[in-house]
């Protein structure tokens, strides 16, 4: 999969966001311009075009919209209508902000979408912000599912259960564990911290198996924030577990690729350069692989998991830190 | 075994970086993407020629710190370089 990051602009704010380096958030351009990567705020149709074309040139089998906020672009009703042309499912990730138009252009979509919903803790947001992701959700209903970034160990998860039955959504939550950024400054969630969210992750797929709701971890995670009872007792609970760190392949508005966002600053590359996909993550592959075979933590030194390629040790930044090596991929050293 | 000098010093290749971990060091090849752990022993001998100090100022300063004769400290440095050598992380500086 390679995700299309049609607009860098956000109509929310999280401490975590790990698109940091590449969005720009509507109060801070004021009327909107261009981030200071220099990408423009919206993908023009035109390289909308050359993406989609680059997407099915790779095999692609789903078309993954994001942003920002991608309902934000001004001709998303004309993007929906390229995907659904293209005959491939649309994956939209979304954080609920978005008008009654858009819900029900969404709704009445005649391609297959799934719609993921990326909710903050309410009693940590905005009252009229959720409030408005409510009736997203309601109106989604099971094109819509949760998805959740653990950046803090102060939240309680059980309103994303309540969510889901109330709303009628789809029973399932894609868990993401906040990453650091290369070369920027976000909210992350230290390793030091990763035991305990392992142990309330485990705690919590109980709560999911007893309302039939599916969690998937998504990249990031290490095999050792779990004891082996809890991993039984999570994969018995029907949680996907995984412990993934691979280029995704992210295309910017501009056409600029990336990596994946933790990534995003760093060894950006023009789409028009590479063939397939497939071709970008051999590139990025070479240039941060070795780190994923030495993971983050010193117990990744040695750790059967981390040689059986089962687990990479968390986010490829974690590991780049522990050597030291930020500096080496900032954009001047790149330069030089 | 390979015959050092006194004033023999080493490059560390750029593609090569370097951890401390519990007083060991690992060192990761960027570029073949293998890496090696040294013992604490090996990982002091690595840090001083590593920070740009010859093999005799290292010696000097291992068998002050290990209480280890010199020879035996030589010698051990010598094997340790062949090998790092063979893996390619690292090269002898020219004289």
């Amino acid at each position: 999969m390679a995700n299309i990051l049609i607009t860098n602009v956000c109509n929310r704010s999280c401490p975590y966001c790990f698109a940091k380096e590449k969005v720009k958030h509507e109060q801070s351009v004021g009327k909107v311009g261009s981030t200071s990567t220099g990408a423009p705020p919206y993908m023009s149709l035109d390289d909308f075009d050359k993406a989609l074309e680059f997407l099915k040139r790779s095999r692609c089998l789903v078309i993954s919209l994001l942003g920002g906020e991608p309902t934000t672009h001004p001709q998303f009703d004309k993007i929906l209508s390229r995907v659904s042309a293209s005959g491939l499912p649309l994956k939209l990730f979304s954080n609920g902000l978005m008008s009654e138009d858009t819900i029900r252009r969404l709704v009445e979509f005649e391609t297959q979408v799934s719609v993921i919903v990326n909710v903050n803790d309410p009693a940590s947001s905005p009252v009229a912000e959720v409030a408005q992701v409510r009736r997203t959700l309601a109106a989604l209903g099971r094109k819509a599912s949760l998805s959740y970034n653990i950046y803090s160990l102060d939240a309680d998860w059980t309103f994303l259960v309540g969510l889901i039955l109330e709303q009628g959504l789809e029973r399932a939550i894609r868990f993401g564990v906040a990453m650091p950024i290369l070369g920027t400054r976000n909210v992350y969630m230290p390793l030091e911290h990763y035991r305990e969210v392992g142990r309330r992750l485990a705690v919590f797929s109980n709560v999911c198996a007893e309302h039939d709701i599916a969690a998937r971890l998504d990249c990031g995670f290490t095999a050792c924030m779990f004891t082996h009872e809890e991993m039984g007792r999570m994969i018995c609970n029907g949680t996907d577990v995984s412990f993934r760190c691979a280029p995704i392949i992210d295309i910017g508005t501009d056409l600029r690729v990336w990596s994946c966002f933790p990534l995003s600053s760093v060894a950006n590359c023009r789409l028009e350069d590479f063939k397939t996909r497939q071709d970008l993550v051999d590139f990025y592959d070479k240039m941060f692989g070795a780190y994923r075979r030495v993971g983050s933590l010193p117990a990744c030194i040695g750790c059967p998991q981390i040689r059986r390629q089962l687990c990479f040790g968390g986010c490829v930044v974690h590991s780049i830190r522990s050597f030291d090596q930020e500096a080496r991929y900032t954009p001047a050293a790149v330069a030089g | 075994m390979t015959d050092l000098e006194d004033s023999t010093r080493i490059i560390v290749p750029k593609q090569v970086v370097a951890k401390e971990v519990g007083g060991e060091m690992v060192l990761l090849d960027l570029e073949r993407g293998s890496y090696f752990k040294l013992n604490v022993t090996a990982a002091a001998l690595w840090r001083t020629m590593a920070a740009g100090q010859t093999l005799g100022e290292g010696v000097r300063q291992l068998g002050e710190r290990f209480e280890a004769p010199e020879e035996t400290l030589r010698r051990e440095m010598a094997l340790l370089l062949e090998d790092l050598m063979k893996e390619r992380l690292v090269h002898l500086a020219p004289a």
